[in-house]
């Protein structure tokens, strides 16, 4: 498996597990109002802290594995492939930006679900990058 | 459906066996792209396919042909 393959997975495999925690916990608690922003901040720096903690240990470890494409640039397939999430990732994410809008203006939705909402098109726009750079690797291009 | 074929696994025989990652190094390419692309998963640039050409020795019209599929 190519060295950025690994990146991709260490990447959704962490964001997955960690922001699906988050959310799992925080979305009922936004939903009934409970808490104030503070609260939510702290949780999300938390969230945000392990999931970089994650990612840097197992990239280190990837690139123990593989150290010589760890220390190259990326090629030319290697950067189509990038650009190719990046393209998933744009679309993704202003479709979720646009259903928080329409949350806000139609649906009345209180702002700690708001800006929960617009975190998880963020952190879907980043899961839609990484699987389809998984996908592109996986073809060859 | 036209595509870019080519001889890269036949031209790396005849160089004493030489292997993908060794391609790979003189091209400046990873080895997961030499094999993509002696697959014909992935068309190179212009300028890796000169390279490519470079490095095993022979002209670019020797590695690369443009095809039709039947």
């Amino acid at each position: 498996m190519a060295f950025r393959e690994k990146l991709a997975w260490i990447s959704v495999v962490t964001m997955s597990l960690v922001y699906g925690w988050y959310f799992w916990t925080i979305l009922p608690l936004a939903r009934a109002g409970a808490g104030n922003a503070w609260h939510y901040a702290k949780m999300l720096q938390a969230t945000i802290m392990t999931v970089v903690a994650l990612q840097i240990v197992l990239t280190i470890a990837a690139a123990i594995s593989s150290p010589r494409e760890a220390r190259a640039a990326e090629d030319e397939r290697e950067k189509l492939i990038t650009l190719k999430g990046t393209r998933t990732a744009y679309f993704v994410l202003i479709t979720g930006a646009l259903c928080v809008c329409v949350s806000a203006l139609f649906f009345g939705t209180n702002s700690l679900l708001l800006g929960n909402y617009a975190l998880m098109a963020v952190v879907a726009g980043n899961l839609a990058k990484d699987l389809t750079q998984i996908v592109h690797y996986r073809r060859g291009g | 459906m036209a595509f870019i074929a080519n001889n890269i696994r036949r031209l790396r025989f005849d160089r004493d066996e030489m292997t993908q990652a060794e391609l790979a190094e003189k091209v400046g390419v990873t080895r997961q792209t030499i094999n993509a692309i002696e697959q014909n998963k992935y068309a190179p640039s212009l300028e890796t396919a000169f390279r490519i050409a470079e490095a095993l020795g022979v002209a670019i019209v020797d590695v690369f042909s443009y095809r039709n599929s039947p």
